[in-house]
């Protein structure tokens, strides 16, 4: 059962490396897709984005594994690469510094 | 179903297996969390039945048979309620992989406290090729849109829709008209020309459409569509049967 929710917002700046940490962490196969742009004006959708965000449903535990990675990127990096190693043979995995950028980047709001 | 039971409908499992008969002899998909025919899997290969309400789906099979709606990113993975599948309003969505095509007629069973787009194909603003089929809490209008790459039509139902009240939407179109409706209700006809197809990409369901603000949450009881459109006789049914999902009777 899903009965909390996260939502991130992260800059452009850092996006290819939250698209390798949602890849990573969500349990389907399209964790890279998770990210929404997000536009000054909305309506234009062709506009360039400002920034991103994901918002899901999860559950307690999650959240709790996924903000302890947040606050810890080398074990959040070494995840990644296991998860790549696994389900992802092949894929471009963001280095450490990519995620340290990521986890430095990454706001933690209330879900809306 | 572990931990869905269907709601006490004001028809029956005849009615239920003529509303699935009528949707395949035209050749569509149903959609309805409340069928336990209609598995649902949180994950988007259908290997994880849900469990519960509450649960995210990433997998509804049609109950006519037919293609299963699916979402295989979690953040936009609707959940499952007793009223039906629940868009956030934010990213959600159901994608049937579905085309449509210029004879065609859909029917969803919606309730929503604010905008919500419950059909739609293509990936902007309003399409290119294909449809958009919303309801404006604004202005509580039911709006269809179609697009064939160089003109729009919008057919709209005025002043009909109370914002969080579920409603049955109806619309049908072809080279020549398209038409939608609230409840059964008078259709509202506007003329279009040109062809439809093929669209910018498949039809979702869900209250969201990529990068645009036209939609938030919104809960979907059940949804029907059928790439040619029935008769009189089947669009009264398959009406019902819906109004029945949302314990309704019409």
């Amino acid at each position: 059962m899903y009965s909390d929710s996260l939502r991130l917002v992260i800059p452009v700046t850092v996006i290819d490396a939250a698209r390798a940490v949602t890849r990573a962490l969500d349990p389907d196969v399209g964790g890279y897709e998770s990210w929404t742009p997000m536009r000054q004006n909305p309506d234009d959708w062709q506009a360039p984005p400002t920034g991103y965000f994901v918002q899901t449903p999860c559950s307690p535990e999650f959240k709790q594994r996924a903000m302890w990675l947040l606050q810890n990127p080398a074990h959040l990096h070494s995840a990644i690469a296991a998860d790549g190693a696994q389900r992802w043979p092949g894929a471009d995995m963001p280095t450490l510094a990519d995620v340290q950028a990521f986890c430095a980047a990454a706001q933690m709001e209330p879900a809306q | 179903m572990l931990g869905i039971t269907r709601r006490a409908a004001v028809l029956g499992p005849t009615e239920l297996q003529r509303v699935i008969q009528a949707v395949r002899r035209n050749g569509g998909v149903l959609y309805c969390p409340m069928i336990t025919a209609a598995a649902l899997y949180s994950d988007s290969a259908g290997l994880t039945p849900i469990t519960g309400f509450g649960d995210v789906v990433g997998r509804a099979e049609s109950a006519s048979g037919g293609a299963a709606a699916i979402q295989a990113t979690t953040a936009r993975k609707p959940t499952v309620s007793a009223q039906g599948f629940v868009f956030d309003g934010s990213n959600d969505f159901l994608d049937t992989g579905l085309t449509t095509s210029d004879e065609g007629w859909l029917c969803v069973g919606a309730s929503s406290t604010n905008n919500s787009t419950f059909f739609a194909n293509g990936a902007g603003s309003i399409p290119v090729r294909g449809l958009w089929f919303y309801r404006v809490h604004a202005t509580n209008n039911v709006v269809l849109v179609t697009g064939n790459g160089s003109a729009v039509v919008t057919t709209t139902v005025g002043a009909s829709m109370a914002s969080g009240v579920p409603r049955v939407c109806e619309a049908q179109w072809s080279p020549a008209a398209q038409s939608v409706r609230v409840d059964g209700g008078a259709p509202v006809v506007a003329a279009r020309s040109g062809s439809m197809s093929p669209p910018a990409a498949s039809l979702r369901i869900g209250s969201y459409i990529d990068g645009a603000t036209y939609a938030t949450a919104g809960t979907m009881a059940a949804a029907i569509y059928c790439p040619q459109i029935p008769s009189d006789a089947e669009q009264t049914l398959l009406r019902r049967w819906v109004a029945a999902q949302q314990g309704r009777r019409l």
